[in-house]
């Protein structure tokens, strides 16, 4: 049970978080939307490549 | 090593992670649900590999088609991963699309009957035709 991950993907939250807030108050609004893209796509990769595991796993158990 | 309390550990660990993100970020929340889920599957998923054996080995005994066992097991390896995509998208508020999932895996899986359904057809209209001849 991997819980790095978890604490991986909050910190990125917690970052894009502050980032987003700190851009929007300094009224830069396309760098904070690009912030929050960022740190989407490098979410989605660790996602990715998780539940990409979880179906290596179930199609060799499963010998699909 | 068979323990639940890891498992329980992990996923409130995940849900406390989740309610403080959900309101902030929904989309980020949605992703670490997505990957939540997979990894508590991904722990308990290899000891299916014990259930499977001991399946192979009943159907040995019993005399089962090789090819029928391995049908069964990928109806089974569909389910789980039709539930899994099913409640990711639910998750995400897009019941719809879960219902879409479901239904392609009801599909998917009714095709891999298919033999199986064929084999027992042949069988009864086997019996039958024996009980008429004889």
């Amino acid at each position: 049970m991997n819980v790095t991950i978890i604490w991986q993907i909050a910190g990125i939250a917690i970052l894009v978080i502050v980032i987003h807030a700190v851009l929007k108050s300094a009224g830069r609004d396309e760098f904070a939307w690009l912030t929050v893209l960022a740190g989407l796509s490098v979410v989605l990769y660790l996602a990715v490549r998780t539940v990409s595991d979880l179906f290596q796993t179930v199609r060799t158990l499963f010998q699909f | 090593m068979t323990s639940i309390v890891p498992v329980v550990g992990f996923a409130l660990v995940a849900t406390i992670v989740l309610a403080l993100l959900r309101p902030l970020r929904p989309e980020i929340a949605v992703i670490l649900g997505l990957v939540a889920g997979a990894l508590i599957l991904l722990a308990v998923i290899p000891r299916i590999a014990q259930i499977v054996a001991l399946l192979e080995d009943m159907a040995n005994k019993g005399g089962v088609g090789a090819d029928y066992l391995a049908a069964l097991l990928k109806i089974v390896g569909i389910a789980y991963l039709t539930e899994f995509g099913a409640q990711a998208a639910r998750d995400a508020g897009e019941g719809a699309l879960g219902s879409k999932v479901e239904l392609a895996g009801k599909i998917l899986i009714l095709v891999i009957a298919i033999p199986l359904v064929l084999a027992v057809l042949d069988l009864i209209l086997r019996l039958v035709g024996q009980g008429v001849g004889g």
